[in-house]
């Protein structure tokens, strides 16, 4: 049985995930490759890149032709064990590749997005961020979301709702945050339309 | 929804989301942002209450 156009390009393609720009990929061989020189598991051995990768890091090619091999050509039981799309993080294959990659693969967390909204809680939770971004290395991204909704029941009056911080006051506060890696970004949906300028309704929409 | 596009653009490895910032009138209005972050973000997602925040048994 012959591959056909897909299947080749699945196993290509779980292929260059090993071999992109990842941290991990030293560390990940090990088991990839004790999976490639395992034929009945999966075809990490299939295109020739993968034996020059297995090369570099000192490892001899894995017999393709021996007689551990059981499956044939085209048994999706070769395919189902690593079949990840291009870009995918070498950690997001452990769960495909078996319960040995997690002693190998940290999870690397680079990024971490701290949405707020200035109250008290997300104060609160701002402790949490920072102690995550410290201890992972990670950059702490903080968002506010300027919600039009929000601010239009705001200007129904001062006690519909709680008031909540305007545009001023958000770029003050982000030049002078404590978080010396966060980064503030404050968005709009419409940067244009100011909230202050939109007349309160006569009737109040149905809830 | 801004957060869950956010992170799916930067793309964030971790969202770290306090719940229950609103209460009241606000929240049944406004939903919880939260929930929804929980719901459809694509990376792990923490959340943090606040201490004296009081139990409510849904």
């Amino acid at each position: 049985m012959r591959l056909d156009r897909d299947q080749r390009r699945a196993t290509h393609e779980s292929l260059s995930v090993l071999r992109g720009p990842c941290r991990l990929r030293q560390r990940a061989m090990p088991f990839v490759r004790r999976i490639a020189s395992d034929g009945r598991r999966c075809r990490l051995d299939a295109p020739a890149h993968a034996h020059r990768q297995d090369r570099q890091l000192g490892a001899p090619a894995p017999d393709r032709r021996g007689p551990h091999r059981r499956f044939v050509d085209g048994d999706p039981r070769y395919y189902s064990a690593v079949t990840t799309p291009v870009g995918t993080p070498v950690r997001h294959l452990a769960y495909r590749l078996g319960s040995g990659m997690i002693e190998a693969v940290m999870i690397q967390i680079e990024r971490i997005l701290y949405p707020t909204d200035f109250s008290d809680t997300s104060l609160h939770a701002l402790l949490y961020a920072k102690n995550f971004a410290e201890q992972y290395r990670a950059k702490l991204h903080c968002l506010y979301v300027i919600d039009e909704a929000y601010q239009y029941w705001m200007s129904m009056g001062p006690d519909s709702v709680p008031a909540g911080p305007v545009l001023p006051d958000l770029e003050a506060s982000s030049s002078t945050s404590p978080t010396c890696r966060s980064r503030s970004r404050a968005r709009s949906r419409s940067a244009g339309r100011s909230w202050r300028s939109c007349a309160p309704p006569a009737t109040f929409p149905p809830i | 929804m801004e957060i869950v596009r956010t992170a799916r653009n930067l793309p964030a490895d971790l969202i770290v989301i306090a719940t229950h910032g609103r209460s009241g009138l606000s929240h049944i209005l406004l939903g919880s942002v939260a929930e929804k972050v929980v719901r459809k973000a694509t990376c792990p997602v923490i959340t943090i209450r606040h201490p004296e925040y009081k139990f409510e048994m849904p």
